[in-house]
């Protein structure tokens, strides 16, 4: 191997020039690669930024209201959810596990003279996975020991926690702090990253805490419920659709109302949006190729013109017991490591500029008035597409040197010795 | 019997095929000293290559050390002609990027011999050929004598069975062929080689022992030259040019 790359290296040393030329078309072809899945990468992450995570196999059922009359009940009667559905999903125990529902009220949360009004939902700690928008910066969520013993402890989001601590720029001191809660005392147990987006200030407490404190006709915001078992498109319709004729014969609507209830299912969401990333991966994964075809064919090119330009040395090799086996080996390999040099650096260089990328329009959400959007979020590449792109470059090398290398191996020594002459 | 061609045919295809070798026989022992000599297009540069391995003949047989050569892969081909065969060229062939003593190593590096093994193998021919300290010199650094003499250090360098050498003074001036030449003839009195010189000229035939003329793909006469005064073409005395 070592005599292979010396003599290589000798050859590539004749040609600086045009090894740098075509090095040049293979690192731009590599860096088109990497740059492009890199914002790619980051578009998906500004998308979705659970992406890479499992899908949940969640779904989340809101009330409607009745479509049409039916045995005395009037149309658009409002469908009301109480503790009773939550139960009445045994129905369907084969495939639901875990059953969770969300009950809330808005109340003013007072800390000291600092008053705010907040919307507080009564959640489960599973809770913080089905939703994307909580994002956790401080302390805990609500957790399973507050659930069982209907604990007065609540979630409360960063500019209500500033707000209420007064000027206070360190708003996670208030974690352990009792604030007051309408007439109850909470304790703040974390602080949420508020949404950009969104106005007023949202709160979490126990599922049973709120739950108990409302007692008088405690209609809930909708249940979720953990599923298994339902793959396919058609699992999840004819699931969806039992589902909602069983909501509506337990409500005393018509069984073949649709619209009692509504189903969101964020198993087949997560779904389609995983199956529309990886169509565009696919799409900028061939763009990348594509672009890199290009060098593939100059190395390829370059190879030719070297063969010909060799073909007297090649003679002389054969004359002297050169192989074809070993001129073949020696050209394929010599495109090889151009592909394989030049790739690398295209590939650092692609890297590098991930990562400024990242730190400029990556780090900055674009304003888009009455919300602030973040169109890039960790733009760059991971170690398996670093491994995928090196595994492409020697095959691409490989592809680029053996037509060239087969028209060397095949060059009669006779004819290539009258060549130089 | 080193060498020995029997019946050897070769025609040249195309649209006029061209019969070149018209049934060869020849014979060459072991540590002979001989020309093969005649004019341009006679057939001597196509016999050269059947006798190097690197062109097949119609039909025929031919024998290396009772080894028949025929229908070869390349690879075979290859092999045979690194071991058994050592070209010297009219044009010297030598790889311009390498220096002469990687020029030397480069029939070793087809044999595979260790990096170590061959440099120092190498070194040692070209001293034995007084090159020693051109070694490091790329052959555009070099005089043509100079080059030719790294030619046979690299064609001796296998101990090959033959020697091969297609015209080996056509490109050197008088003084420096005669060079070339009694070192040709002090190789195969002192080291027994086995030598095969084509030529045209009769100056360079005459430095051999047996001189064979071929004239219009067939073998015409065999001149015995243990005298060394066949100098029916050359000029006075001998000398060559």
């Amino acid at each position: 191997m070592q005599n292979l790359l010396s003599e290589i290296w000798s050859s590539l040393k004749q040609n600086k020039l045009r090894t740098a030329l075509t090095g040049f078309a293979v690192s731009w072809g590599i860096f088109i690669i990497v740059v492009l899945l890199g914002a790619g990468n980051g578009l998906m992450n500004a998308l979705m930024s659970n992406a890479g995570d499992e899908i949940r196999q969640i779904m989340r059922v809101y009330p409607g209201s009745t479509s049409k009359p039916y045995k005395g009940l009037k149309e658009n009667t409002w469908i009301r959810f109480s503790d009773r559905d939550m139960t009445f999903t045994e129905e369907f125990s084969d495939l639901i596990d875990d059953v969770y529902g969300t009950v809330s009220f808005s109340d003013t949360l007072a800390l000291g003279k600092e008053t705010i009004s907040s919307y507080i939902m009564g959640v489960s700690p599973e809770y913080l996975k089905s939703s994307n928008w909580v994002r956790l910066i401080a302390g805990r969520f609500i957790n399973k020991l507050d659930m069982d013993e209907c604990r007065r402890s609540i979630v409360i989001d960063d500019s209500a926690a500033s707000q209420l601590l007064g000027d206070d720029e360190s708003y996670t001191k208030i974690i352990g702090k009792d604030i007051t809660v309408g007439l109850n005392s909470f304790k703040v147990v974390g602080i949420f990253e508020a949404d950009e987006g969104s106005w007023g200030h949202d709160s979490f407490a126990p599922y049973s805490t709120v739950r108990k404190m409302r007692v008088e006709g405690t209609w809930m915001n909708h249940i979720d419920f953990k599923f298994h078992g339902l793959e396919t498109k058609q699992q999840n319709d004819d699931f969806e659709k039992a589902y909602k004729r069983a909501m509506s014969t337990f409500h005393n609507a018509d069984p073949e109302d649709t619209r009692t209830t509504y189903i969101w299912n964020m198993y087949m969401d997560n779904k389609e949006m995983n199956k529309a990333m990886s169509i565009i991966r696919t799409a900028l994964w061939i763009l990348g190729i594509l672009t890199l075809l290009s060098g593939v064919v100059g190395v390829s090119n370059i190879m030719l013109i070297t063969v010909k330009e060799r073909t007297h040395e090649f003679g002389i090799r054969k004359a002297l017991g050169a192989k074809p086996g070993s001129i073949l080996k020696l050209i394929v390999v010599e495109s090889i490591v151009i592909t394989a040099f030049f790739g690398y650096l295209g590939m650092v260089a692609g890297m590098a500029v991930d990562k400024l990328l990242d730190n400029t329009i990556g780090a900055h959400p674009m304003d888009i008035g009455v919300t602030q959007l973040y169109v890039f979020k960790n733009i760059g590449v991971g170690l398996d597409v670093a491994v995928e792109a090196t595994l492409l470059l020697i095959v691409a090398g490989t592809i680029a040197g053996i037509i060239p290398a087969w028209k060397g191996a095949r060059i009669r020594p006779i004819e290539a010795l009258r060549e130089g002459k | 019997m080193l060498i020995e061609l029997k019946d050897v045919n070769k025609t040249y295809q195309g649209a006029q095929p061209l019969h070149v070798l018209k049934g060869i026989n020849l014979s060459i022992e072991k540590g002979e000293f001989v020309s093969i000599m005649g004019s341009s297009g006679s057939g001597k540069s196509t016999l050269l290559n059947i006798l190097g391995i690197l062109d097949n003949y119609d039909s025929g047989e031919y024998r290396i050390d009772g080894k028949l050569i025929w229908d070869l892969s390349e690879t075979k081909a290859a092999e045979y002609r690194n071991k058994m065969i050592g070209f010297i060229f009219q044009s010297y062939n030598l790889i311009g990027f390498k220096t002469a003593v990687e020029n030397v190593e480069l029939p070793l590096f087809y044999q595979g011999v260790s990096r170590h093994k061959r440099h120092e193998m190498a070194m040692e021919y070209l001293d034995k050929l007084g090159l020693a300290q051109w070694a490091g010199h790329y052959p555009n650094e070099m005089s043509g004598g100079q080059k030719q003499r790294v030619a046979i250090a690299r064609a001796l360098i296998t101990k090959p069975d033959i020697i091969l050498a297609d015209e080996p003074t056509g490109a050197l001036d008088s003084r420096t062929s005669v060079e070339i030449m009694d070192l040709l003839k002090e190789l195969n009195e002192k080291e027994k080689m086995t030598i095969i010189v084509v030529t045209h000229e009769s100056g360079v035939a005459n430095y051999t022992n047996k001189i064979i003329h071929i004239k219009d793909g067939v073998i015409g006469q065999i001149e015995e030259n243990s005298r060394h005064d066949a100098t029916a073409f050359g000029s006075e005395n001998g000398m060559l040019k």
